[in-house]
């Protein structure tokens, strides 16, 4: 009888509209309240290492702590490929991605030589041509660059151009507060403005650059100066190399190495042309940019002499014999710089 | 500003609460500030043209209405059918009709207004109705102009028809708690689908579409892999996208049409078109399969042409004019008008095999409910959808051709691997290889298979009545498990960043 008033009264409150809105908000309240507790249980203790960009933070920490070294080497993802980021023997790998752009590889540089002045001779730049078309204008400038470099903290490196760039982020400044920004990064790591859509595109380039349309992106050219100039004051050798490319980006660079001209960065570039060097496709990951993982894991130290003298014998020294599936990898082309 | 993007998600739950508060004389005018601003996130400029399919289709069906002149109700149809049929062809297929007819000089390279092919059709269908006598016009112009305008519908549909969709906007309603958790679970099901199925299964696709030539690509088993998966993301893409759609409108208040009835087990391809893009496919059917069919028939006094009855001629015009148009209607390239061939290929031989079907089943003795019977129906249709597929992802013809040149390639030694020598042990160290080489990560190829897992169930569920259904008759614990699962499961193995829809770009 009870029970049967109950239901008629549920009825009447469920027939009357201003009361709708009221029914069912216990349910999700507590809903939402153990949706939170679960997602905080789970970012404590399953996927506290997930993070998507997890290798810069490895990168910013290393520049950060990292002991004496003569020799620095910075690069984007093929540079990790060979020198996996982390202290080498003789050298400092502060390797990471080209996603961090110009602007971060300027950053780290600064980062370690002004924690060991004096104290390093070289600095070895190793980038893919495509990074240095990095305008921060790529898919994961967000989580490389935004991110972790973005900050307060760093705005004394940032020229007004990086500034009006990254202003064309929609809600830039609210992403950049403090608070916001730690939890994205603590808990929403699989969340990401594409910057790529951004329109930062210099020359009206969108998309992937190809072979014909390899260019100095405006930010690449004014940090290059930066790096040079820092290198140079601190009296440490800036060196700029170009990993082996992919036999699919054989091309005379002509775009380039005007832009190199005008803007003065021909001895900067002397190597990077100079030593370049060309592989068969079929040790390239499907992107042609990356080496396949079986190729680099055991050719890693052919690939690296091969691109700090340009020399075309792959593989030379005896006992440092290619993989089968790789014995006919031969380089197909060498391009010397005028 | 897309479904699965961050500005939705703070747009819809303000456009929610917002509406609810306003009183019921206000939510019309609302709805329709909320869709034109939805409209211009993409491109404010493109607005205009929304306007104008909006006027011109308003106007023409107002002045149907009132004559009584049967020639100017045509003249007054063709006009209102012209203006955004023009616009149409001219932002879609200007460019593709430049580089077919001409050379690559004099290239337009308009950015595709999104939802165009939608909008359009569904005022199309608005104009028709009323010339047929069947919708009254509507005299508001602001509630037509929502109709048309109706943001859950405007990126890809469904097409909706206007006496479902336009008396909704004259009636009163309340928000409602078991209509607005049903609307919220819809749409994480379409998160699901989108986000962890479709956005996952694109990696592999592409790869393999995206670089048809390349050396790995030695095997006919990597297109048959890719043609299959693709067949799951274009499904999961825009079911997922309907799903958020139809659960954004119910939240609302509104019911919108079904798009999709589990297409993939369809046991023929005539049924297969009764259930996938049910909103396009029979639009077509109204609009163009019926009309044609029946001119043909009107025009053809002979029972018979070249000993083929009239009514086989009938339905071979109407079905590969329909299905040519309704390839060209997906995208501005040749692949999309192959697919629509194909498929009206199909649908042709399947109608002119009925008796002889009919014939070898009772000549075998083989009943139509035999349980592996329709195992094999459903496999053969699923792998004739698969084929045509591989028209409609190639970046071009030749890819396409490529690709099916290659589908056997190989096929006879992994035969012989797997089946006669039993070398698993090779097998696996290619897949490994590929694998590496893929670059994925293996938690997300471990969410793809459980999303396919999860969407097989719940298809299962959907065969016996309603996978909601099902769920909500689950104790508290289990129905809340499954909710957070599917919430979790898009967090962390969801794709990571803003991919568009598929259909969205037609």
């Amino acid at each position: 009888m009870k029970t049967a008033a109950k239901n008629a009264k549920d009825r009447e409150v469920g027939a009357n509209p201003r009361v709708r809105p009221f029914i069912g908000l216990k349910q999700s309240i507590l809903f939402i309240l153990v949706g939170i507790a679960i997602f905080l249980l789970l970012e404590t203790f399953v996927f506290k290492q997930t993070t998507l960009d997890q290798d810069i933070y490895e990168t910013i920490k290393l520049a950060e702590t990292a002991g004496p070294y003569p020799e620095v080497i910075i690069g984007d993802s093929v540079a990790r490929q060979l020198y996996p980021t982390g202290p080498g023997k003789k050298s400092l790998y502060l390797t990471s991605n080209q996603a961090i752009s110009m602007v971060a590889q300027y950053i780290l540089v600064d980062k370690y030589i002004s924690r060991r002045p004096g104290q390093v001779k070289d600095v070895i730049a190793i980038f893919h041509p495509f990074t240095l078309a990095n305008n921060l204008d790529q898919v994961y400038t967000f989580n490389y660059f935004f991110l972790p470099f973005f900050s307060k903290e760093y705005d004394r490196y940032f020229s007004p151009l990086v500034f009006s760039l990254m202003n064309k982020c929609k809600y830039c400044y609210l992403y950049r507060q403090g608070f916001i920004k730690k939890f994205i990064k603590k808990h929403l790591e699989h969340f990401q403005v594409d910057f790529s859509t951004s329109g930062n595109h210099p020359f009206g380039f969108t998309g992937f650059p190809t072979a014909e349309r390899i260019y100095l992106a405006p930010i690449a050219v004014e940090y290059l100066k930066k790096l040079e100039e820092l290198c140079r004051k601190n009296r440490i050798k800036l060196h700029l190399l170009c990993p082996p490319l992919s036999e699919k980006y054989i091309s005379d660079f002509s775009f380039i190495k005007t832009q190199i001209q005008e803007n003065g960065l021909t001895d900067l570039f002397k190597d990077f042309f100079a030593k370049m060097i060309f592989l068969k496709k079929e040790v390239f990951k499907h992107d042609d940019i990356h080496y396949k993982t079986s190729f680099h894991i055991r050719s890693r130290k052919a690939i690296i002499r091969n691109m700090r003298t340009g020399s075309i014998e792959f593989p030379e020294t005896p006992g440092e014999k290619l993989p089968p599936l790789y014995s006919k990898v031969a380089v197909r082309r060498v391009i010397r710089s005028n | 500003m897309n479904f699965n993007s961050f500005e939705f998600l703070v747009f819809f739950p303000v456009v929610i609460i917002l509406y609810f508060l306003l009183p019921f004389k206000a939510r019309w005018a609302f709805l329709l500030i909320a869709g034109y601003l939805f409209y211009m996130s993409w491109k404010p400029a493109y607005l205009l043209l929304l306007l104008a399919v909006t006027a011109a289709t308003y106007l023409c069906a107002i002045g149907i209405e009132k004559t009584p002149v049967k020639r100017k109700k045509q003249a007054l149809l063709i006009l209102g059918l012209a203006i955004p049929l023009a616009l149409l062809f001219f932002f879609k297929y200007a460019d593709f009709f430049i580089r077919t007819f001409s050379s690559r000089q004099g290239l337009l390279n308009l950015v595709l207004p999104i939802g165009i092919s939608f909008f359009t059709f569904k005022a199309i269908s608005y104009l028709v109705e009323v010339y047929r006598e069947a919708q009254k016009p509507t005299r508001h112009i602001g509630i037509y102009a929502l109709y048309v305008s109706f943001f859950p519908q405007l990126p890809a549909g469904p097409i909706e028809r206007p006496g479902h969709l336009i008396p909704q906007f004259y009636r009163e309603s309340h928000f409602d708690y078991e209509r607005f958790t049903g609307g919220l679970k819809l749409m994480l099901w379409g998160y699901f689908k989108k986000l962890v199925i479709a956005d996952n299964a694109a990696v592999i696709v592409d790869r393999v579409f995206n670089d048809v030539h390349h050396a790995d690509f030695n095997n006919g088993i990597f297109f048959i892999t890719a043609a299959g998966f693709y067949a799951f993301q274009v499904y999961c893409d825009f079911s997922g996208y309907t799903d958020m759609a139809v659960g954004a409108a119910k939240i609302l208040g509104f019911d919108t049409m079904k798009n999709f009835d589990r297409p993939y087990l369809s046991k023929t391809l005539t049924e297969f078109w009764t259930r996938w893009h049910i909103s396009l496919s029979s639009w077509l059917r109204d609009y163009l399969f019926l009309p044609i069919s029946y001119a043909i028939l009107r025009r053809t006094p002979k029972e018979k042409v070249l000993k083929v009855k009239t009514e086989t001629w009938a339905y071979i015009g109407g079905i590969i004019i329909t299905m040519f148009l309704g390839g060209l209607w997906h995208g501005a390239n040749w692949t999309f008008v192959l697919w629509g061939l194909l498929m009206g290929m199909y649908l042709f031989v399947g109608f002119s095999t009925r008796k002889l079907k009919k014939r070898i089943r009772k000549a075998l003795s083989i009943k139509k409910s035999w349980q592996w019977y329709r195992a094999l129906q459903v496999f053969t249709t699923f792998s004739l959808v698969c084929f045509a597929w591989i028209f409609f992802r190639a970046n071009s013809i030749a890819d396409a051709l490529y690709i099916i040149k290659n589908l056997p390639t190989g096929l006879g030694d992994l035969f012989q691997k797997v089946f006669l020598s039993f070398d698993f042990k090779t097998i696996g160290a290619n897949i490994r290889h590929i694998y590496l080489e893929f670059n994925i990560d293996y938690l997300h190829v471990i969410a793809l298979a459980l999303g396919i897992g999860a969407l097989g169930w719940v298809e299962f569920l959907q065969g016996k009545g309603s996978a909601g259904a099902w769920i909500k008759k689950k104790p508290l614990v289990l129905r809340w498990g499954i909710y957070y699962t599917l919430i979790f499961i898009i967090l962390y193995f969801g794709f990571r960043r803003t991919a568009p829809f598929i259909y969205a770009q037609f």
